[in-house]
């Protein structure tokens, strides 16, 4: 991990230059980094992007939940960051595609929040931005798996919406591996899952279990306005069904588990296996992410 | 008959659970039989059968639920949504007294913490 340069007046400089991809000890690098934005006791951040080898696209998505993480404790996140990065940003939508790269330019205060990077702060902004996913996903799908697919998209945000106690962010829409897969990853500003879970039910001490509870199906800490509370946790596992039903996989970051779901293969054969990775720091809020296969050439289906 | 496409377009968030509840409530508090029919419908979410209509078989029970509320021509996607949905009611309400309120209270101290 590089070391972190020291602090000036009233700013932190924080520096990443490793690489992040979907590994294990990105998901701890980053958590990491959120800890040291969430405790410096400067008011302001200068977040340094000098990654030259490896950024993947979901990280590029997390950085940007940092200024709202900041945002959050009361910070101001300046972002700066090498050409690589800044392309990165560009192709992503997350800035506008003609800002010309300046190593200068805080591109904090460019980020398009209502373009590829949207807010959602209530249960009835969902509906539309799943649409939007389903819209945008470059895969042809019958009208039965579209209805599956949004219903289950749907299950799993007004989960987020009802865990996080916070803001809801959904982004990263993107394509990897030359537009064979598409991506969207969602962030919550929230406690996690864990956390939540460990308030419902005090027996359960550590992170994974938690993780564990929460993703089974039948479970959930939700409450209703009534005061009663009926189990959902129906998101999640159908979730899994259709990662599985269309070669995707899941990966769900929180608190000091990553949860992944995907292909694995053993020798010859392949088959979906799910793990539960404890992380060395905690993740702060809840990071979603799913890929799909990306192919218009097929009408995906499910039975 | 209650016919779902005349008071929403999905069954999928709190406002479309509200919206149906706004013509359920008012059969309930006459004993009338509450009957929809979902045909047209194709979007679905526990959270909002768990809102429009699971409620009630918490409240009334399994036996008065089944007499007085009656789904129809729900897609394969709402079938399943709405048993997972009552197979939850289900088990909320075979929990005893005392596990409820430890669950409600337990929930009532986290959100205030």
């Amino acid at each position: 991990m590089a070391s972190i340069p020291s602090s000036y007046g009233d700013t932190e400089y924080i520096e990443l230059n490793q690489s992040f991809t979907a590994v294990k000890p990105s998901y701890d690098n980053f958590a990491f980094f959120q800890d040291k934005i969430l405790s410096t006791k400067k008011n302001n951040i200068d977040l340094h992007i000098n990654i030259e080898k490896r950024l993947g696209l979901t990280f590029l998505f997390c950085i940007c939940t940092l200024i709202k993480l900041s945002d959050v404790v009361g910070k101001r996140l300046h972002l700066y960051c090498n050409e690589k990065s800044f392309n990165l940003f560009k192709k992503t939508g997350y800035i506008k595609k003609n800002i010309e790269f300046n190593v200068g330019l805080d591109i904090a205060n460019l980020i398009e929040w209502d373009k590829t990077l949207r807010i959602v702060k209530c249960k009835d902004d969902v509906f539309g931005l799943i649409k939007e996913i389903t819209t945008e996903a470059p895969v042809t799908m019958s009208k039965r798996l579209e209805s599956i697919f949004i219903t289950k998209l749907g299950e799993m945000f007004n989960n987020a919406l009802e865990h996080s106690e916070g803001e809801f962010i959904i982004g990263g829409k993107y394509f990897k591996n030359q537009k064979y897969k598409y991506c969207f990853a969602c962030y919550d500003t929230g406690i996690g899952i864990a956390e939540k879970v460990r308030k419902f039910i005090q027996e359960i001490t550590t992170d994974q279990e938690a993780m564990k509870w929460a993703l089974q199906k039948g479970n959930s800490t939700a409450s209703r306005e009534s005061g009663q509370s009926i189990p959902r946790g129906l998101g999640l596992f159908l979730l899994k069904s259709f990662a599985k039903a269309n070669e995707g996989s899941i990966r769900i970051c929180s608190g000091s588990v990553l949860y992944k779901y995907s292909k694995k293969r053993v020798g010859t054969e392949e088959n979906y296996e799910e793990c539960y990775l404890d992380l060395k720091n905690k993740f702060k809020g809840t990071l979603f992410e799913m890929d799909i296969i990306a192919d218009n050439k097929y009408e995906y289906n499910i039975n | 008959m209650i016919k779902a496409t005349d008071y929403i377009q999905t069954a999928f968030s709190q406002k479309d659970a509200e919206n149906l509840l706004k013509v359920i409530k008012p059969l309930i508090e006459k004993r009338e039989k509450v009957e929809i029919d979902f045909t047209g419908i194709t979007i679905f979410t526990t959270l909002f059968f768990n809102l429009a209509l699971a409620q009630f078989f918490v409240s009334f029970g399994p036996d008065k639920y089944k007499k007085f509320f009656h789904v129809r021509n729900l897609s394969d996607v709402g079938e399943t949504t709405y048993k997972h949905s009552i197979e939850n009611a289900k088990m909320y309400y075979d929990m005893n007294q005392s596990d409820r309120e430890i669950l409600n209270d337990t929930i009532k101290n986290a959100e205030l913490k």
